[in-house]
């Protein structure tokens, strides 16, 4: 049964997937609380007992306003950083959310918040129909389809996403390396250097140096859950033995294979 | 059709060789250029050159429908290998904004570094295409190895070994090339100080090329005897020296390497250096010159496609255009006998014009009932055909006047002499692109539900449209002014005084039955002049009507030439090639007032 926890707090219960609303807005009553977002301590109670009752295996995401980390780059600020939103995120930890969702930024930004073991993804979405942020920080409207699979209470994610280009419309996403990729995910929980190994392994099991990238991706899905930065950092070690993707990651590659060195 | 859109639209060069293959209508151009020689296509722009350069890819020949399709790909003994050219090759002259001008030597060698690395991409593709469509299975182990060795004996960036690598590596040489050209620009004053370390300077594409062709050959067994031919299209925009070298590679025999170049139909180069066409170089001339007819079915093919493209089903043309009484072959007799269309034509003017009436009388044809009886059939063709498209152009534009705007003020009960099939075949001089523009333009007032005339009115405003985005292209031509006795000519005013003192001849002056309308470029023309009237030939704006016989042209000097058709409804002249005269005296020699035509800096 999907449950309202006072005005703010709301739980969407359906059958495989529990969403924890959020209203981060809501102590904006007057124009000096205004410019951040806050979750209350009592509220962070209400949620941590409502999750205690609630321990199952469900797909769990967060839905709110402003961010729980940090996000001061393209000069944002970081005045308007959620209230608490550090203990919202040991709460979400403790109980293996699958994905923080926030806006506020209008900036898309994907990335694991902070924790000793299991770390909840945090994704900024940016915006869908703002013009000030194409101004600000160069980023366009962007619309993103999330997939979430769940098995065994680990949970893989993909993001594809589409930007929109005045005169065009949505168009997959390709601003470039600094903006959001058209393809990434979450949810790889190993180490870049396991993914590398495992990579020279299948291309030097390949009748040829290289393979397709979907015939790669078929043998190593892991691939397709890295988050932005862990696609860089892969496609950097990739390079360091002589093995590129064409194009380049983050774009989507149709081939992967090693160089040939005369 | 926008002026921007004139040439664009319909140009197989932003075309891929499948969708080429869609709408392409076999010719005996294509004919001569499939042989297994050296052949050389010379036309003017839009004349169907690169359709054809096209057509000879193995992914053109395999996506073309045409019951002549599977013979044709089983005749073409050569693997073609399609070279549009680039702009940048062009180093030093129109790229890189000049940058370069103040490096000759460098500039040649980027000029070479460019070329190479677009016949290597180019290759490439030819290789993808042969595994694709000849060899069966494929097998990519050949490709790596094929790859492997490009990747080396092209000195390219250490890539993934399959083709597609091998032309992305090709891709990062432009931009490496293009990064040292940015380097040289801020670091050197002269050649002398130009380091050149990176191998790839000194690729030959075509030892490169024949290298990297024996290789494939070996390494995926192919077929040895077959040759490769390099198709080098819009050669008239590459630099001298390729156009130099290309040219004189045609005299070479016995080897693997075929060519098959296209350009302008006069050549830049000099004379000496190209190879005189016979048994192992054919030359295709891709413009009706004297009275040829070459391009009447081709054309009529060609609009038949689209009216079956419109209606879905075959349509007759004449059914939609008309016929043009001035041009059908159709009306024979009958139009000159008694109450016929010609017939009356001829006692109008006769009342009228007293040169007409003295030409009739001399030839002692009655002007009150200029018919002839089919006995005298001589007099039929040496006289009235000869003078029937000047009795119906004096009849119609004698009487016709032009406000300030030059929009017509005075109508008859006829719109145009400009409508009908017979107009549409023969104005475009051959060019299907702007026979299918103008098609397209007509079209877009057909009802798609009925099949009838469109209005004689609507195909004339086309013509005439059409003629005014030609002189617009024209007058936006870079370069295309120069002075002459105290006077600046733009090209586009050359041409219209051209088209004025025949029209003023023709249609306004004395009866005569053979007045001028084509010109010959004389001596009293200067070699500046004559370089923008090579222009107006590229351009097709002008047309040669009595090239070399089986020879290459590399001057303008003493030839003739015509105004385009297409010109015709603009100058109001008719669609028939009359007497020459010097082109000298076709030019008024008034001093303009003087004009700024360059911005003082």
């Amino acid at each position: 049964m999907s449950k309202f926890l006072g005005r703010w707090i709301y739980f969407l219960e359906q059958k495989n997937l529990r969403i924890l609303i959020i209203n981060s807005v809501y102590f904006h009553r007057r124009e000096n609380l205004a410019g951040y977002g806050k979750i209350g301590k009592g509220q962070l109670e209400s949620i941590e007992q409502y999750l205690s009752n609630h321990n199952d295996d469900k797909i769990k995401i967060v839905l709110c306003h402003h961010h729980i980390l940090p996000h001061e780059r393209l000069n944002l600020g970081a005045e308007d950083l959620m209230v608490n939103g550090n203990e919202l995120i040991d709460i979400l930890n403790r109980y293996f959310f699958d994905l923080v969702i926030h806006g506020h930024k209008h900036d898309p930004l994907l990335r694991y918040a902070p924790g000793s073991t299991f770390t909840v993804p945090v994704f900024s979405v940016g915006s869908f129909s703002a013009t000030t942020n194409t101004i600000i920080t160069g980023n366009r409207n962007h619309f993103h389809l999330i997939k979430i699979r769940k098995i065994k209470n680990i949970s893989k994610g993909n993001i594809q996403t589409w930007e929109f280009l005045p005169s065009r419309g949505w168009v997959p996403a390709d601003a470039g390396e600094n903006f959001f990729p058209v393809l990434t995910g979450f949810g790889y929980r190993g180490t870049i250097d396991t993914l590398v190994d495992k990579t020279e392994n299948i291309i030097n099991k390949s009748p040829t140096p290289f393979l397709d990238w979907k015939k790669f991706i078929q043998k190593l899905p892991d691939v397709q859950n890295l988050t932005p930065q862990g696609c860089l950092e892969f496609k950097n070690k990739l390079i360091s033995k002589n093995i590129i993707t064409h194009p380049e990651l983050p774009k989507c590659p149709i081939q992967i294979g090693r160089t040939h060195h005369p | 059709m926008s002026t921007e859109s004139f040439h664009s639209t319909f140009n197989a060069r932003h075309l891929q060789p499948e969708e080429v293959a869609e709408t392409f209508i076999h010719n005996t151009d294509y004919e001569e250029l499939i042989q297994n020689n050296h052949t050389v296509l010379l036309g003017p722009r839009g004349c169907g050159k690169t359709t054809l350069m096209k057509m000879l890819t193995l992914p053109a020949l395999n996506s073309w429908n045409d019951q002549r399709a599977k013979s044709i790909r089983q005749q073409i003994s050569f693997n073609a290998v399609y070279i549009s050219t680039d702009i940048y090759w062009n180093a030093q002259k129109d790229s890189y904004n000049k940058q370069l001008s103040k490096f000759p030597l460098y500039s040649e060698i980027v000029s070479k570094v460019a070329v190479t690395t677009n016949v290597f991409f180019s290759l490439c593709e030819s290789f993808e295409n042969v595994i694709r469509y000849q060899i069966k299975p494929s097998n990519q182990k050949q490709e790596v190895e094929l790859a492997k060795n490009l990747i080396k004996e092209w000195k390219l960036i250490p890539t993934i070994p399959n083709l597609s690598m091998v032309k992305e590596a090709l891709k990062r040489r432009t931009d490496s090339l293009n990064q040292h050209i940015q380097k040289t620009v801020f670091n050197s004053s002269m050649d002398e100080d130009i380091k050149i370390t990176d191998e790839y300077f000194y690729l030959d594409f075509h030892s490169s090329t024949e290298a990297a062709i024996f290789t494939f050959e070996r390494i995926f067994k192919s077929d040895k005897n077959c040759k490769w031919a390099l198709c080098f299209d819009e050669l008239e925009l590459a630099p001298m020296w390729l156009q130099e070298r290309l040219f004189n590679s045609l005299r070479s025999r016995d080897q693997k390497i075929l060519y098959k170049l296209s350009s302008s139909p006069i050549l830049s180069i000099s004379s000496e250096l190209a190879a005189t066409p016979g048994n192992d170089l054919k030359l295709v001339k891709m413009w009706p010159y004297g009275n040829s007819n070459k391009y009447h079915d081709f054309s009529e093919t060609i609009v038949r496609s689209l009216l079956k493209k419109k209606f879905l089903k075959n349509v007759d043309p004449e059914i939609i255009f008309g016929s043009n009484p001035i041009l059908s072959k159709m009306h024979l007799q009958s139009d000159y006998e008694k109450g016929g269309q010609t017939w009356n034509e001829i006692i109008q003017l006769a009342k009228k014009d007293s040169g007409l009436m003295r030409l009739l009388k001399k030839e002692k044809i009655d002007p009150n009932n200029p018919s002839i009886s089919a006995s005298n059939k001589v007099k039929l063709d040496t006289v009235l055909r000869k003078i029937k498209p000047i009795v119906y152009f004096k009849n119609y534009y004698r009487n016709y006047k032009e406000d300030k705007q030059g929009r017509k003020i005075r109508s008859r009960k006829s719109s145009s002499l400009f409508y009908g099939k017979e107009v549409l075949y023969k104005i475009c001089d051959g060019n299907p692109r702007w026979l299918i523009g103008i098609v397209e333009s007509i079209l877009k007032k057909a009802d798609n539900s009925s099949i009838s005339k469109i209005s004689e009115a609507s195909q004339a405003r086309v013509f005439h449209e059409t003629a005014e985005q030609f002189n617009n292209i024209i007058k936006t031509i870079p370069s295309a002014i120069v002075e002459r006795k105290n006077k600046i000519y733009t090209l586009a005013g050359i041409l219209k005084e051209i088209g004025d003192y025949f029209f003023k001849e023709i249609v306004m002056g004395e009866f005569e039955m053979d007045p001028h309308s084509t010109f010959i470029i004389d001596d009293s023309i200067t070699d500046e002049f004559i370089g923008i009237l090579e222009k107006a030939v590229y351009q097709g704006a002008i047309v040669l009507i009595n090239p070399s016989e089986n020879a290459f042209d590399f001057n303008i000097r003493k030839k003739r030439f015509r105004l385009s058709y297409l010109f015709s409804p603009l100058y109001k002249i008719p669609l028939r090639t009359y007497a020459e005269i010097p082109l000298s005296k076709t030019l008024t020699e008034k001093e303009t007032i003087p004009t700024q035509t360059k911005l003082i800096l």
